[in-house]
């Protein structure tokens, strides 16, 4: 089978800066895989572009062999980095929402979890706090069958028990022949369930390996080696 | 797939929709009720001005003001489910942006055409009162002979230009917002600025094209009744801004179709090879004076980045590519260098 990511010599730029440069990624199917690199390293950007929200500037990526276009967006399930629904609408609508345009989306999975985090169907989000706003993003992304699962900073600005609970969702939810790529700074809260790190820096591929490969090959630790090579 | 985001679309507008145009129903109502059944039009012309004035400027004022409330929810709808965080959203679902697209269309055009059916509901139900009614039958044949048509059929026909007009306005806004997002940094400032620009330029090209066509003394002159010159006027006026409404379409079309293609330059045509082995065959066997062409072929090598805009982090003085293409540059210039 194809790989489920594949970056050619992708390139995006704004302007004159490069956000990503001359980028060739491959990301196998099955795997837990983290995109880590300082804040403007191209981790959104590479995000974006895999989710057809930008277009390269140069280069090609690809879905399971296809530019990211309505069939793409069947079998890749997305979590922004910030609140992405009508804070507006009631959690009930946001459930027919996605069942109406996700044929994968699994309501009894997102049932489940919304009744474990006791949310009420009629409350608004906007009246929701911010993690448990997080938890119930997370909850809908998480509740579709998808192949690729892209999730930007599912844990950032949320409390430690909260975390712990995304991780967790992430996990059981998680179908082992799917893809899941994180992009997240907190690797020590991560690293246990990682089975590839990709390192981007300044736009460009630093590393790609993965974590027993880390481990072995530089003898540290994820978050040790990620210190090191991205030390100010 | 089109029926999904129309639902949503207008879901997400409905409730202050309904709540506006419902005040003003509820406006004209209570104008029928309280102040149109009870003007008394046997009584001295005197006391019939002030309650006629006030209902008039008040059912103008309130017609408008629902229609730039209408406006501006089009517009924020489109905005903020496309280009906002909604966007992430709207942007992740199985469906392409020309989908989006027409499904934004037809959501903002069943807005725009619900508005002006409720205004002219409004309308006619300050006008249909008994009393109007039969005083209206009394100076009905001269109204009739002054127009050119009953005045219930020259209202029908405004009606059905305002409804299919009315789709004009709505792709008016959703080109200006699409060509303002060309402008990163100032998207926002950008689609007002194309909007004020594209509305300045077509009373331009109305006017023009009246003044070519002599429309201005045909109108102004005593032939033909009141009825059958504002129709004269709205036929070309009306297929005029359906024909732009299609130029528009065809450009937002354009935009979301380059935007899905990578690069501004086809590829295909420009590939990096091609130049090369036309750049190489062209100097080879056409040392003729042709230095803007040569020029031109040094500017299509630069396009698809043969000199490369980016320096790696490292700081390579010259790139892989510049490597690569360094004996057809010394061919170019040593051409250029000669006599």
């Amino acid at each position: 089978m194809r790989p489920i990511l594949e970056c050619q010599r992708l390139t995006k730029k704004y302007g004159g800066f490069f956000a990503l440069s001359d980028l060739t990624l491959t990301v196998e199917r099955g795997q837990i895989a983290d995109l880590l690199g300082p804040n403007g390293s191209g981790k959104t950007t590479l995000i974006k572009l895999a989710n057809g929200l930008l277009t390269p500037t140069d280069g090609h990526i690809m879905i399971n062999g296809l530019s990211p276009c309505a069939d793409t967006k069947k079998i890749v399930s997305y979590l922004p980095d910030r609140s992405f629904i009508n804070e507006h609408m009631r959690v009930r609508e946001i459930l027919s929402f996605y069942e109406d345009f996700y044929r994968n989306f699994s309501t009894e999975r997102a049932s489940a979890m919304l009744d474990s985090l006791e949310i009420d169907r009629s409350s608004r989000l906007q009246s929701l706090s911010k993690g448990t706003k997080e938890k119930v993003q997370l909850a809908l992304v998480m509740s579709r069958v998808a192949d690729l699962y892209i999730l930007d900073e599912p844990i950032g600005g949320v409390d430690p028990a909260a975390r712990d609970y995304i991780l967790r969702t992430i996990l059981t939810n998680y179908d082992g022949n799917a893809t899941v790529l994180v992009s997240t700074h907190l690797i020590s809260d991560v690293e246990n369930i990682l089975d590839r790190v990709i390192f981007l820096k300044d736009g460009q591929l630093a590393l790609n390996a993965s974590v027993d490969e880390v481990r072995t090959q530089y003898g540290k630790s994820v978050d040790s080696l990620f210190r090191e090579v991205f030390k100010c | 797939m089109l029926g999904k985001p129309i639902k949503y679309g207008l879901k997400s507008s409905a409730k202050i929709f309904i709540l506006l145009h419902g005040i003003f129903l509820l406006i004209c109502v209570a104008g029928r009720i309280f102040v149109m059944d009870r003007l008394d039009f046997t009584a001295p012309a005197n006391t019939l001005i002030a309650p006629i004035t006030i209902i008039f400027t008040l059912g103008i004022f309130l017609s408008t003001a629902i229609t730039l409330c209408t406006s501006p929810l089009i517009t924020f709808r489109f905005y903020r489910n496309l280009f906002s965080r909604e966007g992430y959203l709207s942007s992740t679902i199985p469906a392409s942006g020309i989908e989006h697209l027409w499904a934004k269309i037809i959501s903002g055009y069943l807005l725009a055409a619900v508005d002006i059916m409720v205004i002219s509901a409004g309308i006619l139900i300050l006008l249909t009162s008994r009393n109007v009614v039969e005083t209206y039958g009394l100076i009905a044949p001269e109204i009739t002979e002054a127009l050119g048509m009953p005045l219930s059929s020259f209202g029908f026909y405004i009606f059905v230009f305002c409804v299919v007009g009315s789709v004009s306005s709505v792709l008016m806004i959703y080109f200006s917002i699409r060509v303002g997002q060309l402008f990163p940094g100032h998207r926002v400032l950008g689609a007002i600025a194309v909007y004020f620009i594209t509305s300045f330029v077509i009373q331009i090209v109305v006017f023009v094209i009246m003044a070519v066509f002599g429309l201005f003394d045909f109108y102004g002159s005593d032939i033909g009744t009141f009825a059958d010159n504002t129709l004269l006027l709205l036929i070309p006026t009306t297929v005029f801004t359906l024909v732009l409404t299609v130029v528009q379409y065809i450009a937002v079309h354009f935009i979301i179709k380059k935007k899905n293609q990578s690069g501004l330059i086809n590829k295909k045509y420009c590939s990096i090879i091609y130049i090369r082995w036309f750049s190489s065959t062209f100097i080879k066997y056409h040392r003729s004076k042709n230095r803007s062409l040569c020029i031109m072929l040094l500017f299509l090598q630069r396009l698809n980045g043969v000199e490369p805009s980016h320096m790696p982090p490292e700081g390579i003085a010259l790139s892989t590519e510049l490597q690569t293409h360094s004996g057809l540059f010394k061919q170019i210039s040593d051409f250029l260098e000669q006599p």
